[in-house]
């Protein structure tokens, strides 16, 4: 009964680990500047938590292959010389020194997200979460964006920010249904929900936000490869929360400013 | 400790013995049978969200005459799938993963494991079951009411869980059985919390020093005081939660919320107050769920 306890325990530890180190289900491929950091500190958090899976699961495979059959066993029972204390007090040390080193190493990470102030040429784009859709606006050459009236907000008419014409800085902005962005260009998003809570989700460029009404959220990244996006919203909003997304467009930059152009046009 | 000296006759009758019980190993088991029927209750609606996944558009025999609006003919809409999802993770969470380890087991075998002849106020003990057991009642009314059981899930978040019946098809009379039904069960809770508490502390028989005490009863003691502080708080925030859904104030609504269209008048609030609330009590909650059953691992091993 010992035996084969530890065979099997033996076998899912070894499936267990091997799905992680194949990396045959995996993250996307990294398409922002600082996904590769934080891939690389999820690996290291998984090898650290690894290590001491492994160790846990083979030594109680192991004991169970020498201790586990009853049958015929004669040995008295034996109290641990010096009872359980030191092995607990391990444990503590252990468990407690992987967590406070996780915590200042992975702290970096972090702060490099979100301590960090956006750099001071970033593209700067507003973004509306409502039930069901986001919205995107570009400031426009004045580089400033216009007050939100929510009491003006008509999905019907098209305005989906609320703009009102007498406000000067909202006569460049763009209002789009994409959020497209050159490659390699800093971009700073400023989240806002005119409803319920949403979340801004792009995986492949390692960046998730909720937001939350009430605030205006700033989120910024740097993505470095060409493609389409799906941006999903990941935070229950209602209904329609599982057909709620938009598409993140990163383009070369003659590609982005042939495009903006034609967005402006648009309004 | 008194509780210890008023030795009750025998209880006659059916309802007394059974019903109405004041003694704990009736209570744990009540509260066991409570666990096994919502945990197959949320298993059934676990299915039911499986099957929608793999087969949207499947007609479920009898849905449609459960809710008609959620599910008409059979098939599940997209809001009702949410409204199966928020009930499945309620049921589980409270009913199932905060009653049976903790209420359960603890009931039953606390007692006898500290050489007690009951728990500390075995009358609080029945209380305790029975509005546990109207909380179970308030939220599968959830089920049967028109507009169906509540989308939010079983988080809850405002605004979508405040606003009210504009959010979306159970954001009316079901998300306000839910919050009623999760205020009723902290009360429930908490009032068992006491009642560990004071057991262990007080009613240990001679000899049974704390350091003597097995593992199991430990792990109920410090599962009841993460109870106390815990569900202290999440009672908090489903009163609050009730006032802003019932009584136009905005503890969790902030100014300018559009909601279907119609501009809402509530102002001043902040849907992150409700989730520092909910998290201050959630957090906590996985605990209260499994060290019940790592003192009976460490008690067994």
């Amino acid at each position: 009964m010992g035996k084969a306890f530890a065979v099997v325990l033996t076998i899912i530890t070894t499936i267990s680990v091997a799905v992680f180190v194949s990396r045959h289900w995996w993250f996307p491929e990294v398409a922002s500047a600082h996904g590769g950091a934080m891939d690389h500190q999820f690996v290291e958090t998984f090898v650290g938590a690894a290590i001491g899976f492994i160790l846990a699961q083979l030594g109680l495979a192991a004991f169970a292959w020498k201790y586990g059959e009853r049958k015929g066993e004669t040995r008295p029972i034996r109290i641990f010389p010096g009872g359980a204390k030191w092995l607990v007090v391990l444990a503590l040390v252990y468990v407690g020194s992987e967590i406070i080193l996780l915590e200042f190493v992975g702290q970096k990470v972090w702060a490099a997200m979100y301590f960090t102030p956006p750099a001071a040429d970033s593209l700067q784009v507003q973004v509306l979460a409502g039930q069901f859709a986001f919205y995107f606006r570009y400031p426009g050459p004045d580089g400033k964006f216009g007050p939100i009236h929510t009491n003006k907000i008509d999905e019907t008419k098209g305005n989906f920010f609320g703009i009102s014409s007498s406000d000067p800085e909202s006569k460049d902005d763009i209002v789009t249904v994409d959020l497209g962005v050159p490659v390699n260009q800093p971009v700073e998003l400023l989240l806002n929900s005119k409803d319920m809570g949403h979340g801004f989700y792009v995986p492949e460029m390692r960046i998730q936000q909720d937001i939350v009404p009430g605030m205006e959220i700033p989120l910024h990244f740097t993505p470095t490869k060409i493609g389409r996006y799906e941006i999903s919203c990941n935070q229950l909003c209602g209904l329609g929360h599982y057909t709620m997304r938009a598409f993140l467009a990163v383009m070369s930059e003659e590609d982005y400013q042939k495009w903006i152009v034609e967005q402006a046009s648009l309004q | 400790m008194d509780a210890q000296l008023h030795h009750h006759t025998a209880p006659t009758g059916f309802i007394r013995k059974y019903i109405f019980s004041l003694d704990h190993k009736v209570i744990g088991k009540q509260y066991y049978f409570l666990a096994i029927a919502s945990v197959f209750l949320g298993m059934v609606l676990s299915w039911l969200v499986r099957i929608h996944l793999v087969w949207p558009n499947v007609h479920v025999w009898g849905l449609g005459a459960l809710s008609p609006a959620g599910a008409p003919g059979g098939v599940i809409s997209p809001e009702y799938y949410l409204s199966l999802l928020t009930i499945h993770g309620t049921l589980m969470v409270f009913f199932v993963l905060t009653t049976a380890p903790q209420a359960g087991f603890g009931n039953y075998a606390l007692p006898i494991q500290i050489g007690a002849e009951d728990m500390a106020f075995p009358t609080l003990n029945m209380l305790s079951f029975w509005v546990t057991f109207l909380a179970l009642c308030s939220l599968v009314a959830t089920l049967f009411v028109p507009d169906g059981p509540p989308i939010s899930g079983w988080t809850a978040y405002p605004p979508l869980s405040a606003v009210g019946h504009l959010a979306g098809p159970g954001q009316g009379m079901g998300q306000n059985l839910w919050a009623v039904s999760i205020a009723l069960f902290c009360i429930g809770s908490l009032l068992g919390a006491l009642n560990f508490i004071t057991t262990t502390v007080d009613l240990r028989c001679k000899g049974m020093t704390l350091m003597r005490m097995p593992l199991t009863c430990w792990a109920w003691l410090i599962t009841a005081i993460l109870s106390l502080l815990s569900f202290a708080v999440l009672f908090a925030a489903c009163v609050l939660l009730i006032l802003d859904r019932n009584a136009g104030t905005s503890f969790f609504l902030p100014s300018g919320l559009l909601v279907n269209g119609q501009l809402q008048d509530h102002a001043g609030g902040s849907p992150l107050l409700w989730q520092h609330l909910f998290w201050f009590f959630g957090h906590p909650e996985v605990y209260i769920a499994i060290v019940p059953g790592f003192g009976v691992i460490s008690h067994v091993l």
